[in-house]
Order: C-alpha cells, then sequence, then structure tokens
C-alpha cells in the first residue's frame, strides 16, 4: 500500500514536471518554439510538484520522502531528455558518436 | 543562484575540471560498478540460478546450532555468525576474535547446511575466507568488490575510493557555486547547438536533476571507506590505547556482567520466530556472543520496516530465548549518532525499500556516471584547437566510459560459462582482464574515436542480448520454471539485459555510412 501511494506520488510529481518542462521558456526558446508559461503558471507548477514531497515530510515519512525524492529526480532527467529528443532529434544522432 | 565574483567562479571552474580530469576515470568506475552492484542480491540469484524462497532462518535450526556447537572446540565458540549462503542455506561460523598484524579479524570453522538439514559444507578459516567470493556468486561479489576498492588491497583500495567520494563532493559543491541558472536551464538540452554547448547542456542537466543525491552518495561512499581504514584506527588510539578490539566490543558489543558458567544455547528457533514477528521481516544476519555461555547474547539484524530507513535489530538472551530489547546500532542506548551511522548504509544502497527503491538509486547511480563521462568530454571540448592535443584522453575517456560496461558483461559471460564446472572464482576477474584487453587493443587500433565508440557500443549491445541465452544454455532455469519457483528476478533480469542489448544496438542504425567526427576535431563554438 506504501509503495503504491509513494509511486502515485512519483508519477504525479512526474506528470507536473512534464508540464513544467512543456511550458519551460528557454526550451522553448532554444527550440524555436514559442513563448513559454509565464513566471507565476511555473512558480504554481513547481509548487504543486514539490507537494507530495511536503506531505510525506509532515507526515514523518522519511523512507517515503527519500522514494519521492529519488524518484522525481530520475523523472526529471528522463522528461529532460525526452523532451530534446522529440523537439531536436536530428540532434541526438549528430551530437552522439 | 549563488554568485560569485568573477575570479572566485573562475577558481571554482578550475577545481571542478581538474578535479574530475585527475579522478573522473576512477570515480566513474566506481560509480558504475556501484549503481550495478545496487542489484548485486538479484544479480546473484540470476545468474546462479537460484529458485529457493523459503529462508534459512524460516527453516527449524535449533537442534542443528546444538549439535554444531558440541562438535566445535571450545577455543571458537566466543561467537557465532548465522547467514544465509548460496540458494537459501544457512551458515555458520564459529569463531574467536583475535588481532592479525594490526587488524582483527576472526577465526574458526564454517558449515553450511543445506536446505534439507544436512552440513555440506565445512572448512577452517578467517572471516575472509568465509565472506569472500564463492563459486556460486563470484560475479556479484566481485561487482562489489569492484565498487567497494577496485580490487587494489586493503587498506588502500578503501582509501582510494574514499579520496574518489570525496571528489565527487567536490565537483558537486563546485559545480553548484558555478552553475549561476541552475533552475532556468533544467530542461534545456541544445543539441544541435556548438559541441561545447550541447556537452555542456547534457552535463549539466543531469547533474542539476541529481544533485542532492551526489553529495548523499558521495558523503556515504567516503564514511565507509575512511570508518575502518581512519575512523576506528584513530578513535581506538585515542580512547582505547590503540585497543581496536576493545573499541569494537564498547561500541557494538552488549554490556553486562561475565558470566562464564556453561550454559546450552536457548531455542534458536523461537527467537528466529519471534524477531520476525517483530520487524517484520526475515534476518539479514545473527550474531551470538558468548556461545554456550550463561551471559550469552543473540542479535538479530533486519532491513528498516515499512516507512524506515533505519535497519533494526533486535537482542535476545542466549541462554533463555527471551527478547531483551530493541538494539541501536552503536551503543547500549539509542543516541543520534547511532541513528545517523544507522541510515549511512540505506542511503547509500538504496535497499530500504526492496525494489523500487534500488531501482530508484540505480536511475540515480546511472544519473552520475553521464555525469561524469560528459563532464569529461565537456572538458576537452573546451581545449580544442588548443596548443596541446588531449586525442589520447579522448579515446582513453571512450575506453573506460563505454568499454567498462563491456568488460562487465564479459566477466558475466565468462561467470556463467565456468560456474557449472567450479571455477567462477577465478574466471570471473579473468574474463574482466579479458574483455579489457580486448578494449585497450580496440582503442588502439580504431581509426577514429567515432569508429571506437561504435565498436563498443554494438559490441556491448550484442552480448547484452547473448547473456540470456548462455544463461539457459549453461543450464539455468528457464522463465516458466522461475516464475513457478516465485522468483521472477530472473526473468527481470533477462528482459533487462535484452532491452538494453537492443536498446544500444537500435542507437547505432543507419550511423554507418554517416559522416562522423570525433569531439576533438569539430568546429569551435
Amino acid at each position: 500500500m506504501m509503495t503504491l501511494l509513494t509511486l502515485a506520488a512519483i508519477l504525479f510529481s512526474a506528470s507536473v514536471v512534464l508540464l513544467l518542462g512543456l511550458g519551460d521558456p528557454k526550451r522553448r526558446r532554444s527550440a524555436r518554439a514559442g513563448a513559454g508559461h509565464r513566471a507565476t503558471v511555473r512558480q504554481l507548477l513547481s509548487l504543486l510538484a514539490l507537494l507530495p514531497g511536503m506531505a510525506f515530510l509532515v507526515h514523518g515519512d522519511a523512507a517515503a520522502f527519500l522514494l519521492w525524492l529519488g524518484g522525481a529526480a530520475v523523472a526529471g532527467w528522463v522528461v529532460a531528455l525526452a523532451l530534446a529528443t522529440i523537439s531536436d532529434p536530428k540532434g541526438v544522432r549528430r551530437r552522439d558518436h | 543562484m549563488i554568485h560569485l565574483a568573477k575570479d572566485k567562479t573562475k577558481a571554482m571552474v578550475a577545481v571542478h575540471g581538474w578535479s574530475g580530469i585527475l579522478l573522473g576515470l576512477l570515480l566513474y568506475a566506481v560509480v558504475l560498478t556501484g549503481t550495478v552492484a545496487v542489484f548485486a542480491e538479484e544479480i546473484g540469484a540470476w545468474s546462479a540460478g537460484h529458485l529457493a524462497t523459503r529462508s534459512a532462518f524460516q527453516r527449524p535450526m535449533a537442534d542443528t546450532l546444538r549439535q554444531l556447537g558440541d562438535e566445535t572446540p571450545a577455543k571458537y565458540r566466543e561467537a557465532v555468525d548465522l547467514f544465509e549462503t548460496g540458494d537459501h542455506d544457512l551458515g555458520l561460523f564459529f569463531h574467536r576474535h583475535e588481532m592479525d598484524g594490526g587488524e582483527l579479524i576472526s577465526r574458526g570453522i564454517f558449515y553450511v547446511v543445506g536446505q534439507d538439514g544436512r552440513i555440506v559444507h565445512r572448512q577452517t578459516g578467517t572471516n575472509e575466507d568465509v565472506y569472500g567470493a564463492r563459486n556460486d556468486n563470484a560475479l556479484s561479489a566481485f561487482l562489489v568488490d569492484t565498487h567497494v576498492r577496485l580490487h587494489v588491497p586493503n587498506p588502500w583500495g578503501l582509501l582510494l575510493t574514499g579520496i574518489l567520494g570525496l571528489s565527487m563532493l567536490v565537483a558537486a559543491i563546485s559545480g553548484l557555486l558555478i552553475h549561476r541558472h541552475l533552475f532556468k536551464d533544467i530542461f534545456t538540452l541544445r543539441r544541435s547547438g556548438s559541441p561545447v554547448l550541447a556537452n555542456r547542456d547534457a552535463h549539466s542537466v543531469a547533474g542539476t536533476w541529481s544533485l542532492p543525491f551526489a553529495f548523499v552518495l558521495a558523503f556515504t561512499g567516503s564514511f565507509f571507506s575512511f570508518f575502518g581504514t581512519i575512523g576506528v584506527p584513530v578513535v581506538a588510539m585515542a580512547a582505547f590505547g590503540g585497543n581496536v578490539q576493545a573499541l569494537t566490543e564498547a561500541v557494538y558489543g552488549n554490556p553486562g556482567k561475565p558470566d562464564p558458567r556453561p550454559a546450552a544455547i536457548g531455542n534458536m528457533d523461537r527467537i528466529n520466530a519471534d524477531a520476525i514477528a517483530r520487524a517484520g521481516a526475515i534476518p539479514t544476519f545473527v550474531t551470538i556472543e558468548n556461545f554456550g555461555r550463561a551471559d550469552a547474547k543473540v542479535t538479530t539484524y533486519h532491513p528498516p520496516k515499512a516507512g524506515a530507513i533505519a535497519p533494526m535489530s533486535l537482542l535476545y538472551d542466549g541462554a533463555t530465548a527471551a527478547f531483551v530489547q530493541e538494539k541501536p546500532l552503536i551503543g547500549p542506548k539509542p543516541s543520534t549518532g547511532g541513528t545517523l551511522a544507522a541510515i549511512m548504509s540505506p542511503l547509500h544502497f538504496g535497499n530500504f525499500a526492496g525494489l523500487l527503491s534500488k531501482a530508484i538509486w540505480f536511475g540515480l547511480g546511472f544519473a552520475m556516471c553521464y555525469v561524469t563521462y560528459t563532464g569529461i568530454r565537456l572538458w576537452l571540448v573546451r581545449r580544442e584547437g588548443g596548443v596541446r592535443s588531449f586525442a589520447w584522453l579522448e579515446r582513453t575517456n571512450i575506453v573506460v566510459g563505454l568499454g567498462l560496461p563491456f568488460t562487465l558483461a564479459v566477466s558475466a559471460a565468462a561467470f556463467l560459462l565456468t560456474m557449472p564446472i567450479g571455477s567462477a572464482t577465478w574466471w570471473t576477474p579473468a574474463g574482466f582482464l579479458i574483455g579489457a584487453a580486448l578494449v585497450i587493443a580496440a582503442g588502439a587500433i580504431a581509426p577514429s574515436a567515432v569508429r571506437l565508440s561504435r565498436w563498443l557500443r554494438g559490441a556491448t549491445g550484442m552480448l547484452l542480448i547473448l547473456l540470456p541465452p548462455l544463461r539457459l544454455l549453461t543450464g539455468g532455469p528457464g522463465w516458466g520454471i522461475a516464475i513457478t519457483a516465485n522468483q521472477p528476478i530472473i526473468v527481470t533480469l533477462d528482459i533487462a539485459f535484452l532491452l538494453a542489448g537492443g536498446w544500444l544496438l537500435w542507437q547505432l542504425r543507419g550511423r554507418a555510412s554517416a559522416p562522423s567526427q570525433s569531439v576533438a576535431l569539430q568546429p569551435a563554438e
């Protein structure tokens, strides 16, 4: 049960991180994809992504907090890689050896 | 973010770059083997085809323990270690403690009791013989030993990995200080930009996402390396007149009035059942102090309870089998230091919440390997066109960065081929050395860095795909048998190897004729 709850928290934060990445102004500028989210939207989404972690902290569940933090970090990196691959597939092939 | 003056930033960039360049390749080797070793237990079960799922601590052992206690010479009954070995067999190490060249060792008789209750192995030796690599765990033991001390003899190997951990800490702190747009750049990967920009983005994005864990893993890794090599001798010298055994007893032992009167050991089956019920988990290790005496003490060690990080230890009266108390890792009473020491292991190994925490720690380790590899590439592309050529370093980076996964796969193949004939402890490291020689030879003869990279990726991909069929051909259990035996990890790892190998080969598709350049030959920014 606890594992499922932690997994759900990681998935929730990863989904919000995906939204953040999709609307990230600097990423969109470099991909020539137009303007991104406004600062207020980004701040709200960031807060939303951090909510599960804060809940685990308040609840005093150290294991779930660590799992969420690590899982969200890995998911964030994967989201950044995936968005770069989608927006610039040729870049991947050119850059890699 | 943190804004430093220009000259300080410049100094930090130099510290960051040189710490990475001087020790980055060794650090990469330690982090990569550590990443794989997160699944050492599962790799052990996969490689040896272990199918038993019932723990030795769930089977009756009380009579066997008493019988072996009677058979063992009194000089080796100072303490007993009980642990699982092989395919859930029970290992019992009756021993005494002694100093050997300034090092505290255990010497005694080691028994292995099979699942049917019969003694299948008996050996006289030290803790190094008992806990060293065996034929059926040679692969996982090799991985762990590479990560812990790079196969350099103690204490130098541990000191080396401790220094590498500190260099990772230095790189993480200096990286944090020099990155001006930590959050603004967190999704920016300009792969079509200049080589400097593309490598900088790849390095900093992975580094930013994994930054908190770079601190945690580097600190805890250094702690483990320096604990026994520097911490224990220094404290023993300062507070125990150099007596390491006295320090160990004071820190980890159970204080009490000695009572050397002979007394039979209590019912171990009752202790095991009670410990499993209290901790909610099977013990990973059990120790008995003063075996056969009235003051015998039994300590059971368990994984953390659900929702906790710190492992759990329970103390029992050895003669009566009565529960005494939950035991802190350090000292007889709970303390902040004891709790901090107790959480070092789960924080480093990520083994506090089963496969989920291990999978996450694997992902974080992989991100850190990527950060180290791209960091060296970034250092190289920034120096392209300079007075000195670093083409040799670029090749070395590829040989280590892409060659190490290949050599690990070769050692796995060597293990699978030789375990059935009982020579895996020799052939697993030999396979690694053969793989390393092949990679170095490829590095020397490859016409270009790009070609070398393609060769290594292709060879690693093919070898990973070959591992599951090789396991089956050498007598490993099939998927149906593994699932019926409730051992799905064997199937999971087979699929993981097939996917990883397939992904590596898929990446190489259609590039054979594409024009290719090494990072050092690409146009400068």
